[in-house]
């Protein structure tokens, strides 16, 4: 599969209480037109900053460094024209959809307000096309919901419109952050699915954002696990859960209770997720991992490719096998 | 008596917000020491039965019955009401609003402690907000913050300590792990079974997440619009669900090789 995006070795620094500090360190990650990578990791792990780094929306005053390229363009150098072109190849949907839209504007003035004022489509044309994306996402009644405004619809009925939103420019690439984290989990199944159908009908590329390892398991091939501003393994999404390569992962999983079953307690983690600034030397993962020895304490861990995955983690190799075991009770 | 004591049961309960019946004639009884889940779609009145039980609604309808007694009238006078709230506490989704931003931790459990606990003298409530405070895993320097220097998962604690202050029999839990990261929500999920096992207290969970329901409960009720629809031990009820909406609620779930399907007629 050829590389529709490559991140490579991306650190972004941002204003926190005055001082520039680290909240990325060292991310590289490719997806290829049409593939579906998800990105999972607890609050602060850097999911958004990545993700907002790949659409130049960072805060003002970032530092950003590394490289982004897209369809061969590099994507840091892009200004005026290109980066708006640019904008309409990669779309973003967010968590909170109702904060991103204005309480006293239609479904409609929101929707086709790119393609009217940048692509210069007529005003009828623009709600065709606008209607047609509504019934793809699974709203059938989109000329009545075009005159509505966003306190009129539900929660997952809003973020149907965002997806649609986002796709009407025709992007190649989705970047889509905890689209579902709001939702109710019958109505997030039901945005999957959309979802789902939409990436493979249109051979579109998703960034899909979750804490939710067994969500990004159902719509992505491979998966992405972050901690404290980095990647900490990559690996396919099916293999994540019973042969993890990297102990935080292993620990997501060991931590999350069962749907079929209880036990008596929880294989909890020790501590709380970090930072990248608030990361120690070493392996920034030393401080709640069970497997931590002087090496990991003293010097920070490179990427080490395992089979057809990599993890960031000395002792990947020689815990290969153990670490979901370690953690059944 | 035969039957066991039920330490919450609430019978024929009914709420009415203008024409809306958000509640409506909801019976189930928690027994001594028991732990009973509320789950339902958006909407359907979860919440709304949790604030008539602490008081904070009053129902339109039917009777709530709490270590024996009526609550289902407004408390008259604070000696009553100071009673309630050592019977039943509630601890809310949101672990960042339910806490007064300028109160430390200690002086935020000890506030409780002076209202429940008043036969004890300072020396004794100092020792009793170190207990609790170790109880939920709280260390020191954190005692001593405010809220706003705490992470989400330490407020939460905090929550739970001040409930657990006013020696509860039954604690309310709202979505009170929903908003926790994965990591925090196992610790506060760990501290409230430990907490069941040292001091007996029963449960009334609501929540969205299943798994979270079967690893704390051991009866569930699924509600929809305002109604149960489905009730039973939780084991049988996500092992086997027998309404559509519970057999849809169970099959939205994310497992391992779950796929996301379209259904006809989504709202
Ligand atoms: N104070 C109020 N005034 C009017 N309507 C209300 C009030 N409180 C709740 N409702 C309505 O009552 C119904 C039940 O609400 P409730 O908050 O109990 O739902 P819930 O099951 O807790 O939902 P969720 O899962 O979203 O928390 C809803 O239709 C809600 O809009
Ligand atoms: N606008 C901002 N200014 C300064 N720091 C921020 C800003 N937004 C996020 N951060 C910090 O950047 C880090 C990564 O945040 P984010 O990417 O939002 O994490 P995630 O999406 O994984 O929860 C965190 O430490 C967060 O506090
Ligand atoms: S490098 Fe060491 S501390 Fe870090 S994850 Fe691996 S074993 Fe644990
Ligand atoms: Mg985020
Ligand atoms: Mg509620």
């Amino acid at each position: 599969m050829t590389a529709l995006l490559e991140i490579e070795q991306l650190g972004v620094d941002l204003a926190v209480e005055g001082a520039q500090r680290t909240v990325l360190r060292d991310v590289s990650l490719t997806i290829g037109a049409g593939e579906a990578v998800g990105l999972v990791g607890e609050s602060g792990s850097g999911k958004s900053m990545t993700a907002r780094a790949v659409d130049r929306l960072l805060p003002a005053r970032a530092t950003v460094r590394g490289a982004i390229r897209f369809d061969g363009r590099d994507v840091l150098a892009l200004r005026g024209a290109a980066l708006r072109d640019y904008r309409g190849e990669v779309a973003f949907v967010f968590q909170d959809a109702r904060a991103h839209t204005n309480p006293v504007r239609t479904i409609g003035d929101f929707m086709t307000e790119t393609l009217r004022t940048q692509r210069k489509l007529r005003r009828p044309e623009a709600r065709r096309r606008a209607v047609a994306l509504l019934a793809e996402v699974g709203i059938e009644d989109g000329e009545r919901r075009l005159g509505q405004h966003p306190h009129e619809l539900s929660g997952g009925m809003l973020q149907r419109v965002m997806i649609a939103t986002a796709l009407l420019t025709e992007p190649r690439l989705l970047l889509a952050d905890e689209p579902t984290t709001a939702l109710d989990v019958t109505t997030q199944a039901e945005v999957m699915a959309i979802l789902d159908d939409l990436r493979r009908d249109r051979e579109l590329a998703l960034l899909f954002i979750t804490h939710d390892l067994e969500l990004a398991g159902a719509v992505c091939d491979r998966t992405a696990v972050m901690y404290a501003g980095q990647i900490v393994e990559q690996r396919a999404s099916h293999l994540l859960h019973d042969d993890p390569l990297h102990p935080y992962t292993a620990g997501l999983v060991a931590a999350r209770p069962s749907i079929s079953s209880t036990s008596p307690r929880l294989a909890a983690i020790p501590g709380r997720p970090l930072s990248a600034f608030e990361a120690p030397e070493g392996c920034a993962f030393a401080p709640r991992c069970g497997h931590a020895d002087e090496v990991c304490v003293a010097t920070r861990p490179d990427v080490a490719t395992i089979d057809e995955g990599a993890a960031r983690c000395h002792h990947a190799v020689a815990l290969r096998g153990r670490l979901a075991e370690a953690f059944r009770v | 008596m035969s039957e066991p004591l039920a330490i919450l049961g609430v019978v024929g309960l009914r709420k009415e917000f203008g024409p809306l019946v958000a509640v409506d004639d909801v019976d189930f009884a928690i027994p001594v020491g028991g732990s009973l889940a509320i789950v339902g779609e958006s909407g359907s009145g979860k919440t709304t039965v949790a604030r008539m039980i602490v008081g904070l609604e009053r129902p339109t309808a039917g009777a709530i019955i709490a270590c024996g007694r009526d609550r289902s009238t407004p408390a008259r006078g604070a000696a009553e009401r100071r009673r309630r709230g050592g019977e039943v506490q509630i601890v809310f989704q949101d672990p960042y609003s339910s806490l007064d931003p300028r109160q430390a931790v200690t002086a935020a459990i000890d506030e409780v402690l002076r209202l429940h606990a008043a036969d004890l003298d300072a020396d004794a409530r100092r020792a009793r907000v170190g207990e609790l405070g170790g109880l939920v895993g709280l260390d020191e320097r954190q005692m001593r913050a405010r809220p706003g220097a705490l992470s989400g998962g330490q407020r939460q604690r905090v929550a739970i300590a001040r409930a657990l202050a006013a020696t509860p029999r039954v604690i309310v839990l709202d979505e009170s792990v929903a908003a926790l990261d994965v990591s925090i929500q196992a610790q506060v999920l760990n501290l409230l079974a430990d907490v069941r096992v040292a001091t007996g207290v029963s449960f009334l969970l609501i929540s969205h997440d299943l798994a979270v329901v079967r690893q704390l409960t051991e009866q569930v009720i699924v509600m929809q619009r305002g109604r149960i629809v489905e009730r039973g031990a939780t084991a049988a009820v996500l092992d086997d669900p027998q309404e559509p909406y519970t057999q849809l609620l169970r099959a939205s779930v994310p497992t391992a090789g779950w796929k996301p399907r379209r259904r006809a007629g989504a709202r």
